[in-house]
């Protein structure tokens, strides 16, 4: 038997950059062109943390701003979860965090992450740095690019380190 | 229709569709061991080995005893499969059909769908800045149009304003100089020597006092106390002569109840020439009364006279600097209201005037009680110098000249040649102040200053940024800073920038 594997999956509206950081991540390339998701793509990486390594079997599942039936099938099973919202368009974010409150229909109180992608493109951000430093609050944030691979790295990271053994 | 279809036909029925659909079927023992596999994997394109590999990650965290309809996901090899888990007793089967039609119908869509939507959202935003760049160029037009509007007022002001007093200098001069005047034909010329040159003093005091203050560089108004009857002796002395020769009466009077009030006299005695020159010159008026009235320390100045008075519609305007579009000769063409109006609002007050048509006009003053600086007290707050600075800069020549300009400041600075390190520098020690050069290789000077906030840094951030556009302004301050300054720096725009004033 192998390292211990754990599963997590990426909600966020679309367009936001799920599917490029869980390119970044897995394979450490990145593409300018927007092919959307269509359903679920599942990828996974190891990753050591502090209670050793840990297998990621990533799910990046297509950007919605609601969870329907299907995305709730998607997401059981889950240990854990990468919230996405683009920083260049806010309502992104309400989005994420809506999206991580239906997950609790399905998989009740769950550790989660909040990625607020795109920073390589800062000078377009919507989202205020005042409104991440309250976000932070409650709940881990990390500002991300995909694109240079600026903190994608530590945000997948963290939500490893806060699975359950 | 109630009938079931015959066993012949259904069974016939079910191979059509079973070959149609192409099924992959693997069957998996305890520990997800691979026990079977049956029907196409040529259509989906994984052999059996690979597949289960994909579908055992897939199902990680899953209840493997559940009836489950997974569809869509994609397989590795990028081909769109539907997977279905059947339980079996000890077993389970995954079924696995092919949706690669289904997808290849639904893609499309969904991609123009959330293209045109990025694309709206993007088109919006250019328009925005697009607007907000009009908006800022037409006020910077708006701008230059009114300094040029006053630069050319003041010059026609100057000449007028100069050259008449200057003209009754040269032809009172010219006077003495053919000599053959009687005792008192002289006393006359030299008094309207002196009458002009008085004007001619106060108007240059009121150009200084204006410039000054376009140039930033006003002093603050003095709170000493005020010897009224002094000042209003000295308007006397400038303006008795004048007033006598224009057969006007001139009063001054001084009326100081309790504590003698604290002022700024060079001011106060400003606003009293401006306001009894303007009378004794524009009011064709015969009696002409100063005054200054202190009670418990509020005072208030007042020069009344018995002149032609203002029109309502002209009170308002009169007070304007140059009183754009008002004819020549009308009062207050010049600086003098102006200054008036600008002194007492300096100090808390304001001036005003009460006048009709025939009626004469009073103009008035009103400054309330001015306090004294304690000398005990702590000096003024200051704006607050020195604290730690964080310095982030990429060039180590631009930063020396950063690091300099801060210490002189008074600041100890903290130096990092990256915008990451900045971060991490904040994130620990808290500075009182960072200066962040906003073109920086890799990470952006914006992005750091954006991490400083959404980190909750409180301190001042100054961002440097070498094309200081209105839109890399707004970008700086919209990412956090409190102040741009543009790049090559200059010590005193820095000092401004860092100091916040
Ligand atoms: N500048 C920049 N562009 C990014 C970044 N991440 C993603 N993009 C671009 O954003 C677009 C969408 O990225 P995807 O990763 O496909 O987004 P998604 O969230 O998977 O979208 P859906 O699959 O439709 O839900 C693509 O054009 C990416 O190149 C980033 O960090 N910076
Ligand atoms: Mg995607």
């Amino acid at each position: 038997m192998s390292e211990v594997a754990r599963k997590i999956c990426l909600l966020g509206d679309f367009g936001v950059g799920k599917t490029s950081l869980v390119a970044r991540f897995v394979r450490n390339t990145f593409s300018d062109k927007y092919l959307t998701t269509v359903g679920v793509k599942v990828d996974s990486r190891e990753v050591a943390t502090a209670a050793g390594p840990r297998k990621l079997v990533v799910w990046d599942i297509a950007g919605k701003n609601a969870l329907d039936s299907v995305s709730q099938a998607y997401i059981r099973g889950a240990s854990g979860l990468l919230l996405v919202a683009d920083g260049t368009r806010e309502a992104t974010l309400r989005s994420a965090l809506y999206l991580q409150v239906q997950a609790r229909t399905t998989l009740g109180e769950v550790p989660a992450v909040l990625l607020v992608n795109k920073l390589d493109r800062v000078d377009d951000w919507e989202v205020k740095p005042a409104t991440i430093a309250e976000l932070r609050k409650t709940l881990p944030v990390f500002e991300t690019s995909a694109r240079t691979g600026d903190h994608v790295e530590a945000a997948f990271a963290e939500l490893a380190g806060r699975l359950p053994a | 229709m109630s009938a079931a279809i015959p066993p012949l036909v259904a069974a016939y029925l079910r191979d059509i569709l079973v070959q149609a659909a192409s099924p992959m079927v693997l069957t998996f023992g305890p520990g997800f061991a691979l026990r079977g596999a049956a029907g196409d994997s040529t259509r989906i394109g994984v052999e059996p080995g690979a597949a289960a590999e994909a579908l055992r990650e897939l199902f990680t965290g899953m209840p493997l005893d559940e009836a489950t309809v997974l569809p869509f996901v994609e397989l590795p090899g990028g081909r769109h499969v539907h997977v279905h888990l059947l339980p079996d007793g000890a077993l389970f089967h995954l079924l696995l059909l092919d949706a690669s039609g289904e997808v290849a119908k639904a893609r499309p869509v969904q991609q123009r769908a959330h293209d045109a939507e990025i694309a709206g959202h993007e088109k919006s935003r250019a328009l925005r800045r697009l607007k907000q760049a009009r908006a800022e160029l037409e006020a910077q037009r708006r701008a230059l149009l009114e300094a040029n509007t006053l630069k050319d007022a003041l010059i026609a002001t100057l000449s007028h304003e100069f050259r008449s007093p200057l003209t009754a200098v040269f032809g009172h001069v010219h006077l003495l100089e053919k000599g053959g005047e009687s005792a008192e034909g002289r006393a006359l010329a030299l008094r309207s020597i002196r009458r002009a040159a008085t004007h001619l003093l106060a108007l240059s005091d009121n150009l200084l006092a204006w410039a000054r203050d376009a140039a930033g560089a006003g002093v603050p108004p003095e709170a000493v106390p005020i010897d009224a009857a002094r000042i209003l002796a000295e308007v006397r002395d400038l303006f008795g002569g004048a007033a006598e020769d224009l057969g006007i009466t001139f009063e001054a009077r001084a009326e100081v109840t309790g504590e003698p009030p604290l002022g700024d006299p060079l001011r106060l005695r400003q606003m009293l020439i401006n306001l009894v020159g303007n009378a004794l010159r524009h009011a064709a008026a015969r009696r002409i009364e100063a005054r200054i009235t202190a009670n418990h320390g509020a005072v208030e100045i007042s020069v009344g006279d018995d002149g032609k008075g203002i029109a309502a519609d002209a009170q308002a305007r009169i007070f304007e600097p140059f009183n754009l579009g008002a004819a020549r000769g009308v009062r207050g063409t010049g600086l003098g209201l102006a200054i008036v109006r600008r002194m007492a609002r300096e100090m808390g007050g304001e001036a005003s005037v009460e006048s009709a048509p025939g009626q004469g006009a009073t103009f008035r003053v009103v400054l309330p009680r001015q306090v004294a600086p304690d000398p005990a007290a702590p000096p003024p707050p200051r704006p607050q110098r020195g604290g730690r600075a964080l310095l982030a800069d990429d060039d180590p020549a631009q930063r020396t000249l950063l690091r300099m300009l801060l210490q002189e400041l008074g600041y100890a600075v903290y130096e990092v040649g990256n915008a990451n390190d900045a971060v991490t520098y904040a994130a620990a020690h808290a500075p009182d102040l960072a200066v962040i050069d906003a073109r920086m290789p890799g990470l952006s000077g914006n992005t750091a200053v954006y991490r400083l906030r959404s980190q909750g840094f409180s301190g001042r951030i100054v961002a440097v940024a070498g094309d200081p556009t209105p839109v890399a302004r707004e970008a700086a301050l919209a990412a956090g800073a409190d102040a741009v300054c543009p790049r090559p720096v200059d010590s005193i725009a820095f000092a401004d920038a860092v100091l916040g004033g």
